[in-house]
């Protein structure tokens, strides 16, 4: 028989986009047909994405988890000729840096398939900008602040990939946001449906600064219970709204959401005996110190103390759950970002021109 | 009275189906706008026509008459969320039956999904495809070859090279 072994590629392909990561990984070694399907089509995916995280300051190996298993991978960098640090997921890869370097230099990384490319160097050279995405096809990348030898950098370049290898100005920016975004680097941004990129500083008390792409305008929008938020992040919400995600350590935890009037909806509160589980109860958790993770796209959202410890999961059809630790992943300071994994070898790293 | 159509299957059989059971086809509901009432498929057997239809039939009557009002609110609420993992639970009786449906073997799945796809019925070809990756998922590349009577044409040595390369995939950790 064998007929499955010629399934049409687009078939299979399909077959593959329900599948999660390691199950391509191993159906990719049953034949040279499907080896050919996984390694060169990739279909827009229909399983949950993966948590992947990355030592702060490089090392051999990364770590993905598979939320239908509750189970850690670690996946090798050995073959990285540098250190990189995770910024932020782009389509179904990375988009990182070069730790060694103190100036930006950008990295798009995919470790599931061991590729990678140095993105051009920016028009003015900075360190700590702000670091945004724009996650169309093809990407952009938008980097505004930062500082240099002659103190801080307000301006904004962009980068647009396959369009050509260089960033290009986008002007000026006001010289306070330029200087918060660079003391208070951003840990994530959010590309929203307003056309606008936000990033937030967690200074007390959280901002949120948001960047029209459009008229090359700046706002500020104070996050909802701005001085009392201990831990917060910014997430994508569906309808590609912008969603922060915060509280009070010992205190509540919400999912809200910005609406069009600029106002922040709650969408959503972790039950509190839940969020105890993350972070405990008042007391404990002001002895622990230690900060609440979050990590979150449209459909799901991860708070968790450390890699490799309980988390607690948030889907909005499902709701609140508790995904029970392993053993400790990693001591060490990473970084993390939620992602559909790909194995096939796509074409964003072969080096436009 | 409801229009029929008639199909013809590869082996020269003929069924005739409402016109809303058949439309569950969109190749099918573009030939019958050109005004032609009976449809040769060539290269689907009888065997496969009957089981296609069948599921047609079923999916007809849930698009015209949704359930309760419960179930077609969920599935416009499931419609219009972006992404979407798994199968819409827009209506768990109608799931249930599709799981009852796709309970065949690897070989009359196959069939089913090459005539799913040629009569572009995209609902059925997503569920006989998921049901395939259900079968797929956690099995080690040695199990999927038996599963899917799939020969290995990998020498020892490119079969090594690939768990090498994906050697996170093939750990018990």
């Amino acid at each position: 028989m064998g007929m499955w072994a010629v399934l049409p590629l687009d078939l299979l392909a399909r077959v593959f986009s329900f599948l999660p990561p390691d199950s391509v990984a191993r159906a990719m070694a049953a034949c040279k047909h499907w080896l050919a399907c996984a390694r060169s089509r990739a279909a827009a995916p229909r399983h949950a994405p993966w948590l992947i995280a990355l030592p702060a300051r490089g090392g051999p190996a990364c770590f993905a988890h598979d939320p239908a298993l509750n189970r850690w991978h670690a996946l090798p960098l050995d073959f990285l000729p540098c250190p990189l640090r995770l910024v932020a997921p782009v389509g179904r890869s990375l988009l990182c840096r070069l730790t060694a370097s103190s100036d930006l230099r950008l990295v798009l990384l995919n470790p599931f398939t061991r590729q990678f490319r140095h993105l051009p160097d920016l028009a003015t050279p900075r360190r700590n900008p702000a670091v945004g995405v724009i996650d169309s096809s093809p990407f952009s990348v938008i980097v505004a602040g930062g500082a240099s030898g002659s103190g801080y950098e307000p301006k904004v370049e962009l980068y647009e990939d396959g369009r050509v290898d260089r960033w290009e100005s986008l002007g000026p920016m006001p010289v306070e946001f330029a200087v918060r975004l660079t003391v208070w680097t951003p840990n994530e941004s959010v590309h929203a449906g307003d056309g606008a990129m936000y990033w937030m500083t967690s200074a007390r008390a959280y901002s949120v600064m948001g960047f029209d792409l459009r008229r090359r305008t700046w706002r500020e929008v104070k996050a909802p219970m701005a001085d009392q938020l201990e831990w917060a992040a910014l997430v994508r919400r569906p309808n590609r709204k912008l969603g922060l995600v915060g509280g009070a350590v010992g205190g509540q935890g919400t999912v809200w959401e910005l609406t069009d009037k600029d106002a922040w909806a709650a969408v959503a509160e972790v039950p509190a005996k839940l969020g105890q589980r993350i972070w405990g109860c008042r007391k404990e958790a002001a002895a622990l110190g230690g900060v609440v993770r979050c990590v979150g796209d449209e459909r799901t959202v991860y708070l968790f103390k450390d890699f490799g410890s309980e988390m607690l999961v948030w889907e909005e059809e499902r709701g609140w759950r508790l995904m029970e630790g392993r053993r400790r992943v990693s001591s060490t300071p990473i970084k993390a970002a939620l992602l559909h994994p790909t194995l096939s070898v796509a074409e964003i790293f072969h080096a436009s021109m | 009275m409801a229009k029929m159509i008639k199909l013809v299957s590869g082996d020269g059989a003929e069924f005739e189906v409402e016109e809303e059971v058949a439309f569950q086809s969109k190749i099918i509901k573009d030939i019958v706008a050109d005004a032609d009432d009976v449809i040769p498929l060539p290269t689907v057997s009888s065997k496969v026509l009957i089981q296609v239809i069948e599921y047609c039939r079923k999916h007809a009557a849930v698009n015209s008459f949704p359930l309760s009002p419960s179930s077609s609110a969920a599935a416009a609420a499931s419609s219009s969320s972006s992404i979407s993992y798994s199968k819409p639970v827009s209506d768990p009786a109608l799931r249930a039956w599709d799981n009852e449906f796709v309970k065949l073997n690897n070989s009359s799945l196959f069939d089913i999904v090459i005539a799913a796809n040629y009569l572009d019925i995209e609902e059925l070809v997503d569920l006989v495809l998921e049901t395939v990756a259900d079968r797929i998922k956690g099995k080690q590349a040695q199990e999927i070859r038996r599963q899917f009577n799939i020969e290995n044409d990998f020498t020892p040595e490119e079969e090594e090279a690939l768990r090498r390369e994906n050697s996170w995939a093939f750990q018990n950790n």
